[in-house]
């Protein structure tokens, strides 16, 4: 069972009446320890201790007053103030709730450190964690925007007075122009990536947390305040008046310059990335900078503290700080900007097909995109329902149409829609023609969005979205079956049957098709099941409250609902499954035939170009995923060969079984056959001596 | 196998069973996430019989917390395993499957359709437990646990849905088990 997380965004709202309190209480061991909590100030009081004293009196012990509202999940969102695992606000036994002074560092170098360990809090976040255990937790950070600064000039740090800092000492300029201006940086790029993420469908708490804890991220400071301070900054390292060495001011300058950069990039809007504006490659370059100078930095571990998460408005239990190591952040700041740069292809428009083929590829990479990128992808889609930034939707789906299905030109005839006269036949295909734009427009565009979410809502939402799908091919069943009439369309002669085209349908049937074959693919990915074998080395002990047909029934369950196909009955299923009148070795064949016939078609597949295989945009990715393929295949091969070389030798109780993801195929699983293995030989390798 | 002095029993309801306290600090040690007092109310007061508590002599060392309602949108009558716990030195022994059968076989009592519930997706002793029972992946759930960890969805079902009856069903309240 899951906790409260799901709350976490309604709270907070109210947070600014609030006056801080303090609760103290006696704990078991008889130390002091107390709380934080929060209260209205300004509200009247009335005392209801003796009140509720008397209430209880008429309990018994272990009754219980219910409110038959009270839910679940209500009982999992609340917290119990005093319990170290649920109360962020509690002080341990010695802990003080005072602020001690922040560390103030004098070396470039602690600058660099700190910088970097900025770095890995913010990709932590990037990743999934929250501010909360991440970019809030450095002191500076909390120092920074404690006060809820405004403008600019109010975005400063407060700290106390230091002998080592007095104003126009180099001291002084690293902490109040260098690392102030990458803070402020850093926030507003937090700032932008929120903004992003809200705009588009993704999910909180598990794909991202956008939580802030009524903290202004300097939503009001504008990017020109933030470009000046950062320009300022690198320009005092440039100077003379900086008296460090040329690697170090190089350091410091490629980590000002990044945050610039990115945050330029961050905070672009589409228009500007189609008039091809973007510079992801100016980031990527000064990564590379900031890779090679990495070991002039030294970290500050101290200005970074869990306690901030006690001054945080939150109806969450305490987190842990989340900073992963900087090599692993590093590598996650680098694939954003290269997948960020790569999803832009999708704005040189090359047809429909083209364009779904990218967004399966790249969303199917392992590692899946972040999420950052998954909802940019989503806006340069339909962000503010124009399409790849200058398009109509409308144009994309009969694209796709056209492109699947090789309909009729009289549907798309531009002089249809000039038709007026409801009689007229033209009048009457533009009216089928926009409900189906309309009808099927928002099951296409939701469908682009399904594959921008996380691998296991992907799956999740399609055992939702062949429903509507399926409900969308009988309407459509029925709009060709007018359109037929009204464009008089010859029949054609295929196997002794005559036959219509049933474009409309027959392009959304191949889409729920296909959606069905990913919710059933996806299965392997995502682990929730694997092929088992019928010779036993796959150990299934009996399952005493379930039967065969039950579980069938359960894996069937997202299709039985479909219309067509029909899932096949149970007994039929398992006859074909078991093929008890094949004997096991000739199974064994047809498998190897099996495999090799994949091999040869695989082959074929990537002998042809990426136009004809509707991979213009993603060739790279659609030429791994064929090669995957093809090495599942040899994989499955190699296991047969193996297996069978075993039954024939009589050396079956040898064998042992493991599926192996490996390098293969996520969706083909492959078997590893291997022999037991023997006693592990002595720990004293041979030749050596006591 | 099982010493002699290890006994199951339900929980019944506190009065009977004054273990609430043990139960609490049992599975707080045994699972990440924190759970408030309500949420052991929430389950002990209205399924205080599919709770079982194995106890060693008068000692607390494995407990199973359950609920069993209407399914808000099929209608099916779900049960859920909210929690299983077994004390660290008494693991290996049989004694969650022991539980979760007094569990499952006291829901089949009442006519549970189904049995669902979530575990870690590398909790392969849980997973294992369960599969063996008879319960299937049904779906992953994307960091669903406050640690940032992901789960499986585990389903059993009892009967077939054809022959569940589709008819009452209850606007219920929000099912930590979603869809
Ligand atoms: C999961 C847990 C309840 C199992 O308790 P247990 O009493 O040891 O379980 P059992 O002895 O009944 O084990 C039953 C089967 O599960 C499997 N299993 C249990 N623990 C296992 C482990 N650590 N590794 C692999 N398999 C394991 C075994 O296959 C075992 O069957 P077998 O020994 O006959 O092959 C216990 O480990 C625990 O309390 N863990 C912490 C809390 C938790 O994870 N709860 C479940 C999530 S809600």
């Amino acid at each position: 069972m899951s906790t409260a997380k799901q709350m976490a965004n309604n709270s907070g709202g109210f947070s600014d009446a609030f006056a801080r309190l303090h609760v103290s209480d006696k704990v078991t061991d008889g130390q002091q320890s107390s709380t934080t909590i929060t209260s209205p100030a300004s509200a009247n009081f009335r005392d209801v201790t003796q009140l509720f004293r008397q209430a209880c009196q008429g309990l018994d012990v272990g009754q219980l007053v219910k409110d038959p509202n009270f839910t679940l999940f209500e009982a999992v969102g609340a917290l119990e103030i005093m319990d170290p695992k649920m109360d962020s606000g509690l002080l341990k036994p010695g802990e003080e709730d005072t602020h001690p002074e922040i560390y103030q560092p004098v070396l470039p170098e602690e600058i660099i450190g700190i910088m970097d360990q900025l770095l890995s809090s913010e990709m932590s976040w990037h990743d999934g964690a929250a501010l909360s255990q991440t970019v809030f937790t450095c002191l500076y950070i909390d120092n920074l925007l404690s006060l809820g600064p405004s403008n600019i000039e109010e975005a400063k740090f407060s700290l106390a007075q230091s002998d080592n800092h007095q104003p126009g000492t180099s001291a002084y300029q690293l902490l109040h122009l260098v690392l102030r201006a990458y803070c402020v940086g850093l926030v507003k790029c937090c700032d932008h990536v929120n903004r992003q993420i809200l705009a588009e469908h993704t999910y909180e708490e598990e794909d991202f947390v956008t939580q802030t804890y009524n903290v202004s991220l300097l939503e009001f400071v504008s990017i020109t305040d933030v470009n000046k301070l950062l320009v300022s900054a690198i320009e005092y390292i440039d100077s003379a008046l900086a008296p460090w060495p040329n690697n170090i001011k190089m350091a410091l300058k490629a980590r000002l310059a990044f945050r610039k950069f990115f945050l330029a990039e961050l905070s672009r809007d589409v228009k500007d990335m189609v008039e091809k504006r973007s510079n992801w490659d100016g980031c990527i370059t000064l990564l590379s900078t900031i890779g090679i100078t990495r070991n002039l930095g030294k970290p500050v571990p101290s200005v970074f503290s869990i306690a901030v998460q006690r001054k945080l408005a939150s109806t969450v239990p305490p987190r842990p700080i989340v900073q992963i190591p900087f090599e692993e952040a590093f590598t996650i700041v680098s694939r954003l900007c290269k997948d960020a740069k790569e999803i832009l292809r999708i704005l040189n428009y090359s047809g429909a097909t083209n364009l779904m083929s990218f967004f399966l590829r790249f969303t199917a990479r392992k590692p899946q995109p972040s999420t950052y990128v998954r909802s940019l992808l989503q806006t340069l889609f339909f962000g503010d329902h124009i399409a790849l930034g200058r398009m109509q939707i409308s144009q994309i789906l009969l694209d796709d149409v056209k492109e699947l299905c090789l309909p009729a030109d009289d549907l798309f005839d531009p002089r249809n829609e000039l038709s007026e006269m409801p009689t007229d036949t033209r009048y009457q295909i533009h009216q089928r023609m926009k409900w189906f734009i309309e009808r099927a427009g928002n099951s296409y565009i939701t469908l682009y969005r399904t594959i921008c979410q996380n691998r296991s809502r992907l799956r999740r939402n399609l055992c939702h979205l062949i429903v509507d799908w399926d409900a969308l091919q009988i309407e459509c069943e029925e709009i060709d079956g007018e359109l037929q009439q009204l464009i008089k369309e010859e029949p054609v002669l295929h196997n002794d049957n005559i036959s219509y085209a049933f474009s409309l349908s027959s392009w959304v049937y191949h889409y729920k098709l296909r959606q069905m074959e990913w919710i059933i693919f996806l299965g392997f990915e995502l682990e929730l099941y694997t092929a088992l074998g019928r010779l036993g080395l796959v150990r299934i002990p009996p399952q005493p409250y379930s039967t065969d047909a039950l579980r069938y029934e359960l894996r069937m369950k997202p299709f039985l609902t479909i219309g067509c196909p029909d899932v096949i009955p149970f007994d039929d299923f398992k006859s074909l499954v078991d093929n008890p009148e094949i004997d096991t070795l000739e199974m064994l064949e047809m498998a190897t035939e099996n495999t090799k016939e994949g091999r040869k078609n695989f082959d074929l597949l990537s002998k042809m170009s990426a136009a004809s295989s509707h991979a213009i945009l993603c060739e790279e990715g659609y030429r791994l995923n064929l090669r995957e393929y093809l090495r599942s295949c040899i994989g499955a091969g190699v296991a047969i060969v193996v297996l069978t070389k075993a039954i024939k030798t009589n050396t079956l109780v040898d064998v042992e079984v493991e599926i192996d993801q490996g390098s293969y195929h996520p969706w083909f699983p492959v078997p590893r056959i291997a022999s037991k293995k023997r006693p592990p030989l002595p720990a004293v390798p041979p030749g050596t001596t006591r | 196998m099982e010493a002699d002095t290890i006994t199951f029993k339900a929980f019944g309801n506190e009065q009977i069973t004054p273990h609430l306290e043990a139960i609490r600090s049992l599975i707080s040690d045994g699972l990440s996430e924190p759970y408030s007092i309500y949420v052991y109310r929430y389950f002990l007061h209205q399924w205080g019989d599919l709770c079982y508590l194995a106890l060693d002599g008068d000692y607390l060392i494995g407990v199973v917390i359950c609920k069993l309602e209407k399914h808000r949108e099929h209608g099916s009558h779900r049960g859920y395993i909210a929690m299983l716990v077994v004390k660290e030195e008494y693991r290996g022994r049989g004694l969650a499957t022991k539980l979760v059968k007094m569990a499952i076989d006291a829901m089949i009592d009442r006519n549970a359709d189904e049995v669902v519930l979530e575990t870690e997706v590398t909790n392969n002793g849980a997973i294992k437990l369960y599969e063996h029972l008879g319960f299937l992946r049904s779906k992953r759930l994307h960091r669903y646990y406050l640690n940032g960890n992901s789960a499986f969805r585990l389903v059993l079902y009892l009967r077939s849905t054809n022959n569940i009856h589709q008819s009452d069903k209850v606007d219920g309240e929000i099912e930590m088990t979603d869809d």
